[in-house]
């Protein structure tokens, strides 16, 4: 097992590399950071000349991002580009943001999900299980952006009949937020609907693998065989079925938990949440390829680490699973 | 009692009943026709759709707008440009100028201070002018500073500046000062990144009625009421910035009451919150204003029919700008006219429709193109000198307006035989590529005008060099509108300036090189609550009068 982790850490770090000195090619060669100066018809052509020198912005792709490679090893990914601040503070701080947002979320979607999902597959073809597996569906094709423009709406005009503020529709907390329990209702009414847009596609989805792990499971030998010995049906269902149905989703959600650091980039756009994703997009915007390769890194490192763990588990919890 | 009495006793209560009743109605509604009175206290939270990397505006990587708008309510300047394009003195009870040779000279008012209540002296303005011409600094701008030959400072309030050569823009320089005692001796590449504070003792600093007080990165920047300030005491006492990227969800959260005040590019979407009866909705024509240009060779590029002015004429003649602007801005500014001239704003005085001439003439248009030998196609378009009338409109995708106006225009020149063919780019594309290279037909953006100050638009209608009119994109040339826009320039009575600029745009008209299409019209949204907003269509906006005691809350 140590062996395979150790093959696995190694042969990521190639894959980074390739995957950072692509993205910084991209974003350099498709955006100026200097674009609104030079737009600027007052801009002063020495300073304009002298911050490209200063910044390497003339030079070729590949000795740019040996400058970025060096600043990233050696001075916490650097600054950015122009206004010089340094990049790794701001990252550590959206990316709590982020966390606190999908693991809210993760939470919450796979609670109802795996509950959804073991009812449904016990009542299988009941009304039950139809009206699931059509939410569901309503679930996935749902555009994230619209459940979260229609959530915003809803609130506000509940807020503008009966004067009750339930949510709040954009940011983290308010500008003067309360102390101790306040605050916490305070952080829970901002991040409510945003935590609910995106639990809802991940709930449609999770509840779907884990109905079809539970018929998989339920339809087995084993199980069978333990009914005909006469347990109850409780205990059919939460020690021999339940457990061995939570395989696959446990190692779905470590697979795709690694991804959710890289934030969810409409819903915290649209809800203004200043996480992981909104730092990308502001960086895009501007066109200064340090942030977003800073971002890029710590978005990497954490899928490859999630995508590992997850292979761990399985192992661990399938022990017929074994890694050489 | 007898019916007499009666009759006068009941009349008696009526008319008693009247008057309670009237008088009840009257206090509720207050006396017809005059203001409640301003109250001292509250917050007002302004939605800002961008958060600035940093809040040095003078150099590079603070030319953002909400960086500025983060020195609108904490620094003063000479003048204040007020919604009638005229220059309101500031930090100065007047400034003195002379011709020969070229002379400004400001007198300082006596109570203008600091925050930290040291006076803002002549010393600041020289410290101002010296930092910005310190090759050390990667400072965004320094014209009309480079002019300066020389500084005397005549007393602690009094500074006299000599010029070079005449700069007609004087009166935008020194739009804001920086405090000596608090930045002398400081990298000034690196002040200013977090906050607006002495980097000497890390408070607050400022010369306007408000200070920055805290910037919560991602959030919001609270700026509080400045208890030193000099001039009339603001109502408010704090003001947030919200940082919001989404423009539905500013707009929900201005619906409510989780900010008090937008400022936004109008767009169709925000058209309803005028019903909505919490909300009050601005909309000034301002100084940009949205135009077509015409390529006439620009590095070898562009249709080679649109060196023929009557087909210049004949697309002139076949849009109907009133209806494309109806369409567009009806909405969001019913009253909003489509422009017959450029640069000078459609609310100036000195505003004069030279492109009156090419008004919408759909008929004309044909007759045009007919009598110059062009004949329509089997597909309707019509053919001149074996070339078809197709060209290409080039816009920036992502903006709705210049997408429907593009539609619009299709579907209007089609009408007259002429076809328009969608060349849409991001904006970067546009004006890094397209523009600069001679790649395209017909352009639709714009241009603004940053001031009263008329001078600087001889480097986009100019005859373009080597080093002169660089943004002239058009490969247009008329000397007499190049020589006329270089002494707008060197002219310092607005006035006159106003006059000479109005000649070189008679002449731009005739030669029809660009075609005027619409003022952008500022678009601001506030709560009924908040009172004594008023827009401002310069880059300003509805800061600007906060040094007269601004916004107050109901």
């Amino acid at each position: 097992m140590l062996t395979y982790v150790v093959r696995r850490l190694l042969l990521s770090i190639p894959v980074l590399v390739v995957a950072s000195f692509l993205i910084f090619t991209f974003v350099t060669l498709s955006a100026d950071p200097l674009e609104s100066l030079k737009q600027n018809r007052l801009a002063s052509q020495r300073t304009i000349q002298k911050v490209t020198e200063e910044k390497h912005l003339d030079e070729p792709v590949f000795i740019r991002y040996g400058y970025w490679a060096k600043d990233a090893v050696t001075n916490q990914f650097g600054t950015t580009l122009l206004e010089e601040r340094p990049i790794w503070p701001d990252l550590k701080r959206v990316l709590g943001n982020t966390l606190q947002l999908v693991v809210g979320a993760e939470i919450l979607a796979l609670l109802l999900a795996i509950a959804i999902g073991v009812y449904s597959s016990i009542r299988q073809y009941s009304v039950f299980d139809y009206t699931t597996t059509g939410l569901s569906f309503l679930g996935l094709a749902t555009p994230i952006f619209w459940l979260a423009l229609i959530l915003q709406v809803v609130f506000t005009n509940i807020y503008l009949k009966w004067d009750i503020r339930l949510f709040y529709t954009a940011q983290l907390s308010s500008v003067d937020p309360p102390g101790g329990f306040g605050f916490l209702l305070d952080r829970v009414q901002h991040l409510a609907l945003p935590m609910f847009t995106l639990a809802v596609v991940q709930v449609a989805s999770y509840s779907r693998y884990m109905r079809a792990s539970m018929l998989e499971v339920i339809n087995s030998d084993y199980v069978r065989t333990a009914r005909a010995k006469g347990l109850p049906a409780r205990k059919v269902i939460m020690k021999h079925t339940f457990r061995n149905a939570l395989i696959p989703i446990t190692t779905l959600v470590g697979l795709g938990f690694g991804a959710l650091f890289g934030g969810a980039i409409v819903t915290e756009t649209i809800f203004s949440l200043d996480g992981m994703g909104l730092f990308f997009i502001r960086a895009l915007t501007r066109g200064d390829p340090y942030p977003i390769m800073a971002w890029l890194m710590v978005t990497s490192v954490m899928i490859i680490v999630g995508n590992l763990l997850a292979d761990i588990v399985y192992g661990l919890l399938d022990p017929r699973v074994r890694y050489d | 009692m007898g019916r007499r009495s009666f009759t006068v006793l009941a009349g008696a209560l009526v008319a008693g009943a009247s008057l309670l009743v009237a008088n009840t109605s009257a206090s509720v509604a207050g006396p017809s026709g005059q203001e409640q009175k301003p109250k001292f206290g509250g917050t007002v939270t302004f939605g800002a759709d961008q958060e600035p990397g940093t809040l040095n505006t003078f150099v590079v990587g603070g030319d953002h707008l909400w960086a500025s708008a983060a020195h609108y309510p904490t620094m003063a300047g000479t003048f204040v440009i007020t919604p009638r394009f005229t220059y309101a003195p500031d930090l100065v009870t007047k400034v003195k100028f002379t011709r020969r040779p070229f002379t400004t000279t400001y007198f300082i008012k006596k109570k203008a201070r600091w925050s930290d209540g040291k006076p803002v002296t002549a010393q600041d303005y020289v410290f101002t002018w010296q930092t910005i011409m310190d090759k050390r600094w990667n400072i965004i701008s320094t014209i009309g500073y480079e002019d300066i030959a020389t500084v005397k400072i005549i007393n602690k309030k009094t500074v006299k500046f000599t010029y070079k050569k005449v700069f007609a823009g004087w009166r935008d320089l020194f739009g804001e000062i920086l405090p000596k005692h608090a930045l002398q001796g400081e990298d000034f590449n690196a002040v200013w990144k977090n906050n607006i504070s002495n980097p000497k003792t890390n408070k607050p600093i400022g010369s306007g009625p408000f200070l920055l007080t805290a910037w919560n990165r991602g959030s919001s920047m609270v700026f509080e009421r400045n208890k030193n300030y000099w001039g009339p005491r603001p109502y408010l006492n704090k003001i947030v910035f919200r940082f919001v990227e989404d423009t539905n969800t500013q707009v929900q959260q201005i619906r409510g009451g989780e900010l008090d005040i937008l400022s936004l590019q109008p767009q169709l979407a925000f058209a309803p919150l005028r019903a909505e009866r919490s909300i009050k909705v601005l909309s000034t024509p301002g100084p940009g204003f949205e135009k077509l240009d015409f390529n006439q060779g620009h590095k070898g590029g562009g249709n080679p029919l649109l060196k023929n002015k009557f087909i210049r004429e004949a697309i002139a003649r076949g849009l109907d700008r009133q209806a494309i602007v109806r369409t567009v801005l009806g909405p969001v500014n019913p009253g909003l006219r489509f422009l017959d001239s450029v640069i000078i704003p459609q609310t100036s005085p000195y505003y004069k429709r030279h492109w009156l001439k090419y008004s919408f003439n759909p008929a004309a248009a044909r007759r045009l193109m007919e009598s110059n030998g062009c004949r329509r196609g089997g597909d309707g378009i019509y053919v001149c000198a074996g070339a078809r009338a197709s060209f290409r409109w080039t816009g920036t995708t992502g903006n709705q307006r210049r997408e429907l106006t593009f539609e619009i225009a299709q579907a209007q020149m089609k009408n007259v035989g002429i076809e328009l063919k969608a060349h849409f780019g991001p904006p970067s594309v546009v004006f890094r590529n397209y523009l600069v290279n001679g790649n395209f037909d017909i352009a639709d953006y714009a241009w603004s005008l940053g001031s009263p100050d008329l001078s600087g638009f001889d480097s986009i209608y100019g005859c373009r060099t080597e080093t002169e009119a660089q943004q002239n994109n058009m490969g247009y040339c008329n000397r007499q509108v190049d020589a006329l826009m270089k002494k707008v320039a060197t002219e310092l009575d607005q006035r006159r300036q106003a006059m000479i600029m109005n000649q070189a745009l008679a002449l731009l008209a005739n030669d029809l090189a660009i075609l005027p299409m619409y003022p952008l019209p500022s678009f601001v949204i506030h709560k009924r609550t908040v009172r004594n907003v008023k827009d401002n269509p310069l880059s300003i906006g509805v800061f600007w009068n906060l040094n007269k005691g601004g916004w107050w809350k109901q």
